[in-house]
C-alpha cells in the first residue's frame, strides 16, 4: 500500500497539521492526522507539481491541500494528461538533448521569422493598403519632416519645371494605379539627399539638385521611384512593427541588447531595399538610353560630400558604393539590351 | 474592519510540541530562496523555444511556469508559496488588452482630427490635431491604465497562496475607490515632474501605502505605519549624493565655458568633462542604491500583518555590487546570463527579509476566496521578485 507523509492545510486557517496519506485498494485515498480522518476518491484529487525541485501538492475538492514530504504517492497520478504534459516538459528541461533541441528550435524559428515571416507579412500588408491611404501617410510624414528637418526650397521656378519634366519620365504607366509627386526642400542637416516617403511622395533637396547633372537627377529619381514601386517605406514600417513584436517575445529584460538586435536586422532589410531600388535606377537609365554611369557618379559625388565611412556594412543602412555598383552592373547584364 | 479581525491570538493557535527551544516561536525567521541557476536556465530556455516557435502564443504558459518556479522556491518556515493561475485566461486577457490599447490609439487620433477639421481652417490643423490626439490619448490611457493596474494588483494577489490561504488586494466593493485612488496616484506621479521632484517623497509614501494597506493574507489586512515625514527624511539624507551626482560635471562645464575657445585647453577639458559625466553616473547609481535599500528597510519595518513584524537587511553597498556585476555579466554574455542574474537577485532580495515571531505564522484565518478577472494581468509586469508577498516595484 502506497503512503506518504505530509502537512495538511485546510484552506480556512494557516495552521498546518502533520498527516499520513494512504492509497487504499478500492481507488480511494485516506488522510489521517491529529483530529483528522477523511477519505476521498482518487479521481477527485488533483496533483500539483511546481516546476523544479519543490514539494508536490495534493488538492482536495473542498479546498484542502496536503504538501507531500515524499514522492511515494506520485505513481498513482502517472497516467493523467497533466502529469504527462509536465513529464514531457521536464524531459526537455532536464536532458541536454532536449535543451539543445530547444536552443536550435529557438534560433531556427527566430531566423525563419526574421528572414521569411516578417518580409512576407509586410509584403501582404502593404499590398492590401490602398494607394490613397498610403499617400495620406506619406503626406503626414512630410508635414512632420517640414516641422523638423526640412525648410522650403530656394530653387528658381525654371529648375522646378525641369525636374517636373524628369519626373514625367518615370511616372508609373497606366495599368498601375500609383503615381509619384515631387517635393523640393532645402535641408542643412540632410545635405545633398533624396527621400521616398510612403505613397510615392518624393523629396529632393536643393543640395542634390545643385550637385547633380540632368542624367544623375534622373538616376536618383528613378532610384526613389524604385523604392515606391516595391513599396519599401510601407514595408519597412510593417517590418519594424513586426520586429518590435518579435523582440517582445523575449520578455522585459535586455533592452539595450534587443535594441541593437533590432537595429542590425533593420539595417539588413534596408540594404536589401537599396539594392532593389538601384536595379530600378539603372534599368530606367537604360530605358531612356542614358549611360548607367550617371547613377554611379552621383553616388560617388554624394559620398564625396558626406565623406566615406569606414564602418563595417552590418552597421549601415546602405551598402558600400562598390557593392552597389557591382550589383547594379550585374542586374543590368540580366536585362534585355 | 479592525486590523486584527481575522487573526487568532498567537498562543492558542500554535501548539507545536516538536519545538524544544521555548523561545523558538518568538524568534524571527528569514524568507528562504532555493532556486538554482541550472534549474531556472532550463525552464527559461524551454520557455523561450516554445514562445518563439508558437509566435508568442505560449507566452502565458511560460510566464506562469517561471512564476510558479519562483513562488515554490520561495519558502517561509519550510512552506513554499503557490501561484494558482490558468494560463488560458491570461492569453485571452492579453488579446483583449492588446487590441483595446491599439484601438484607443487609433480612436483618439480619429476623434482629434474630426474635431480639428470641424472647427479650424486648413493651415493650423496640423498642430492642433497633434496636440488634441496627444491629450485625448493621454487622458484615455490615464483612465484605463489606472484601472488595469488596480485589477492586475488584485488578480496577482488573489492568485498567490501561502499555507493554502489566499492573499488578496481590496474587495469587489472597493474596486471603484481603489481606481479613484490609483487615478490620483498617477496624477501625482506626473505632478512630481513640474515640482522638480519635490513631491517625490510624498508620492513614494502614498504609492507604498496604497500597495500595502489594501493587501491582506486570508482575512487579515496588512497595515502600514510609516508617515510622509519618514520618507521625506529618507530622501533628505540621500540628497548630498544626488547633489554630488548632478554637480560632478559642473567644474568641467564651467572651465569649458571660460577657456573652451583656446585650442591648447580644449582636449584636456573635454577629457575632464567626460570624467565628470562618468562620476555623475557613478554617484547616480550609488544614490539610487542607497535610496532603494533605505526605503525598503523603512517600508518593511512599517508593515504589520496581525502579530507579524518584518525586517529587511538590504544594504546599499551590496545592492550596488549586485547591480554593477549583473550589468557587466549581462553585457559580456550577450544576455544569456539572464537566468543567473534573476536567481541571484531574487536570492539576495528575499533572504534578507526576516519575519517575526516565527510562531505566529500558524494563526491566520482565511477570508473569502475571490474571483478576479484575469483580464488585466500581464498588461503590466509588476516585479515578481517578492513572490507576491509584497510587490517591491514601488
Amino acid at each position: 500500500m502506497l503512503h506518504s507523509s505530509g502537512t495538511y492545510y485546510d484552506g480556512k486557517t494557516s495552521r498546518g497539521v502533520p498527516v499520513q496519506v494512504m492509497a487504499q485498494g478500492d481507488g480511494r485515498v485516506a488522510l489521517r492526522g491529529e483530529g483528522l480522518e477523511r477519505e476521498e476518491a482518487l479521481a477527485d484529487l488533483r496533483l500539483e507539481q511546481p516546476p523544479g525541485h519543490a514539494q508536490p501538492r495534493l488538492h482536495w475538492p473542498d479546498g484542502g491541500m496536503v504538501e507531500l514530504a515524499d514522492p511515494q504517492l506520485l505513481p498513482l497520478f502517472a497516467n493523467r494528461p497533466a502529469t504527462q504534459i509536465r513529464g514531457a516538459l521536464e524531459w526537455t528541461e532536464r536532458h541536454p538533448a532536449g535543451l539543445v533541441a530547444a536552443l536550435l528550435l529557438s534560433v531556427a524559428s527566430l531566423t525563419g521569422l526574421v528572414v521569411v515571416g516578417l518580409p512576407l507579412l509586410a509584403a501582404g500588408v502593404s499590398a492590401a493598403v490602398p494607394h490613397h491611404l498610403e499617400r495620406k501617410l506619406g503626406k503626414t510624414a512630410l508635414a512632420e519632416l517640414d516641422q523638423t528637418l526640412l525648410q522650403p526650397s530656394q530653387l528658381p521656378p525654371a529648375t522646378r519645371q525641369r525636374l517636373q519634366g524628369l519626373l514625367e519620365k518615370i511616372q508609373p504607366l497606366p495599368p498601375s494605379r500609383r503615381s509619384l509627386e515631387l517635393h523640393l526642400r532645402r535641408s542643412s542637416l540632410l545635405g545633398a539627399n533624396a527621400l521616398c516617403l510612403p505613397g510615392g511622395v518624393l523629396v529632393v533637396t536643393d543640395g542634390l539638385v545643385r550637385l547633380a547633372s540632368e542624367d544623375e537627377l534622373l538616376a536618383v529619381l528613378a532610384h526613389e521611384a524604385g523604392h515606391d514601386h516595391h513599396r519599401h517605406p510601407l514595408q519597412m514600417l510593417v517590418r519594424g512593427q513586426g520586429l518590435a513584436l518579435v523582440a517582445g517575445l523575449f520578455g522585459d529584460g535586455g533592452k539595450a541588447l534587443k535594441g541593437l538586435g533590432k537595429t542590425l536586422v533593420r539595417n539588413a532589410y534596408s540594404r536589401r531595399f537599396e539594392l532593389e531600388a538601384d536595379r530600378e535606377a539603372v534599368a530606367t537609365l537604360r530605358r531612356w538610353n542614358r549611360p548607367p554611369e550617371a547613377f554611379f557618379s552621383i553616388l560617388d559625388k554624394m559620398e564625396g560630400k558626406r565623406g566615406a565611412t569606414k564602418l563595417p556594412s552590418i552597421l549601415l543602412t546602405h551598402p558600400s558604393n562598390q557593392e552597389r555598383e557591382a550589383r547594379a552592373r550585374a542586374g543590368l547584364r540580366s536585362l534585355p539590351p | 474592519m479592525a486590523p486584527d479581525d481575522g487573526h487568532l491570538a498567537g498562543e492558542g493557535a500554535s501548539s507545536d510540541e516538536q519545538i524544544d527551544d521555548p523561545w523558538e516561536d518568538l524568534k524571527s525567521t528569514p524568507l528562504s530562496f532555493s532556486g538554482t541557476t541550472g534549474e531556472f536556465f532550463q525552464i527559461w530556455l524551454a520557455n523561450l523555444a516554445l514562445v518563439v516557435a508558437t509566435c508568442g502564443f505560449y507566452a502565458p504558459w511560460a510566464r506562469v511556469r517561471s512564476r510558479q518556479y519562483f513562488f515554490a522556491q520561495t519558502r517561509l518556515g519550510g512552506t513554499g508559496f503557490e501561484y494558482r493561475v490558468n494560463p488560458r485566461a491570461l492569453l485571452l486577457g492579453w488579446f483583449v488588452i492588446g487590441i483595446g490599447l491599439s484601438l484607443i490609439g487609433t480612436f483618439s487620433d480619429l476623434l482629434a482630427s474630426a474635431i480639428a477639421s470641424a472647427f479650424l481652417p486648413m493651415g493650423r490643423r496640423q498642430w492642433l490635431v497633434i496636440l488634441l490626439s496627444l491629450t485625448l490619448g493621454l487622458l484615455l490611457q490615464w483612465l484605463i491604465v489606472s484601472w488595469l493596474l488596480v485589477q492586475s494588483l488584485r488578480y496577482n494577489a488573489s492568485r498567490t497562496l501561502f499555507r493554502n490561504l489566499h492573499f488578496g488586494f481590496g474587495s469587489r466593493q472597493e474596486q471603484r475607490s481603489l481606481w479613484r485612488e490609483m487615478l490620483r496616484l498617477l496624477a501625482l506621479a506626473v505632478l512630481t515632474l513640474p515640482s522638480l521632484g519635490l513631491l517625490w517623497p510624498y508620492f513614494a509614501w502614498r504609492w507604498r501605502r496604497f500597495q500595502i494597506r489594501h493587501r491582506r493574507f486570508g482575512a487579515t489586512p496588512f497595515t502600514f505605519t510609516a508617515t510622509p515625514a519618514d520618507f521625506l527624511r529618507l530622501h533628505l539624507r540621500a540628497l548630498p549624493l544626488l547633489v554630488l551626482a548632478l554637480g560632478a560635471p559642473a567644474p568641467a562645464i564651467g572651465l569649458l565655458a571660460a577657456y573652451g575657445d583656446q585650442q591648447a585647453w580644449r582636449a584636456p577639458l573635454v577629457l575632464l568633462l567626460l570624467l565628470g559625466i562618468a562620476m555623475a553616473f557613478l554617484f547616480g547609481v550609488v544614490w539610487s542604491c542607497w535610496l532603494e535599500a533605505a526605503a525598503a528597510k523603512l517600508t518593511w519595518r512599517s508593515i504589520r500583518l496581525g502579530d507579524l513584524h518584518f525586517h529587511c537587511t538590504w544594504t546599499a553597498a551590496e545592492l550596488l555590487a549586485l547591480r554593477l556585476t549583473n550589468t557587466a555579466v549581462l553585457l559580456l554574455s550577450f544576455g544569456l546570463a539572464w537566468p543567473w542574474v534573476r536567481i541571484r537577485t531574487s536570492r539576495y532580495r528575499l533572504e534578507r527579509i526576516l519575519i517575526s515571531p516565527a510562531g505566529a505564522l500558524e494563526g491566520f484565518l482565511g477570508g473569502e476566496a475571490e474571483k478576479v478577472s484575469a483580464l488585466a494581468e500581464g498588461a503590466f509586469s509588476l516585479e515578481d521578485s517578492l513572490a507576491g508577498v509584497i510587490d517591491i516595484s514601488f
